[in-house]
């Protein structure tokens, strides 16, 4: 039998992050510092 | 023709304070990565959750010197969303999130039916001035309009409390409320919520 592949449509579709998702990510990344005392790494976050 | 900076240069330059290099990463990659998250998930804000969980993991690996480049940033990258996905699965498994759909909206069992501050404020105002007019009207059909508004009663009530006959209830009712939309009208009183 004639075997219909429109059927199964491909689900992965073009997408894209928001400008605001990267702006929060940049923003995000300028304001993480990472400390570092007696070998122990230590989160920062200048906000 | 423009030159294209590799990925492992840009992620060097991150490392040593270069913030510009994140952004030029992130935009390179950012529809392959997202339709890669977007493929397995299906929703678009869930997608774009993980697409922000997965830099904020590359951006934690990478200023803690955690990363160790082989020059494949974009295969790491992919790596990560790909176990968020999975994550978001596992947590989706245990406590499955409940959509409502067209016919059954979860919020109308569980909402709240009272109304809002701004709202209620608007109700006492409109119910307050309506009882002034009701003041204005004449003794008779006052008296029938409180009973039937007010008091809930039945027209045969009021015809036993009134002594009047229950059409003439009735007609006073009527009347009553003719002579209240003339001075609503006549006043421009605007009485809605």
């Amino acid at each position: 039998m004639e075997k219909i592949y429109s059927e199964n449509p491909n689900k992965c579709k073009l997408a894209k992050a928001s400008p605001e998702t990267i702006k929060f990510l940049i923003g995000y990344s300028n304001s993480l510092q990472i400390i570092e005392h007696n070998n122990v790494q230590f989160e920062n976050n200048l906000n | 023709m423009e030159l294209q900076i590799d990925d492992s240069v840009l992620v060097k330059d991150y490392i040593n304070g270069n913030e510009k290099a994140l952004e030029v990463l992130i935009n390179r990659h950012n529809q392959r990565i997202s339709s890669f998250i977007y493929s397995k998930v299906l929703d678009r804000d869930v997608s774009e959750d993980i697409f922000q969980d997965t830099f904020i993991k590359v951006i934690k690996t990478l200023k803690k010197g955690n990363y160790s480049e082989e020059g494949k940033f974009l295969p790491w990258v992919m790596r990560i969303a790909h176990n968020l996905v999975i994550d978001h699965f596992r947590r989706n498994k245990r406590m499955p999130m409940f959509e409502g759909n067209d016919d059954f909206n979860i919020f109308s069992v569980i909402g709240d039916d009272k109304l809002n501050v701004e709202k209620q404020l608007i109700k006492d105002q409109i119910d307050s001035d309506l009882s002034v007019l009701v003041e204005e009207l004449p003794e008779d059909q006052k008296e029938v309009l409180v009973m039937r508004i007010y008091r809930d009663m039945s027209f045969k009530e009021i015809s036993e409390n009134t002594g009047v006959s229950i059409n003439t209830a009735l007609g006073r009712m009527r009347y009553a409320l003719i002579n209240l939309r003339k001075v609503i009208e006549k006043n421009n009183i605007v009485l809605t919520n």
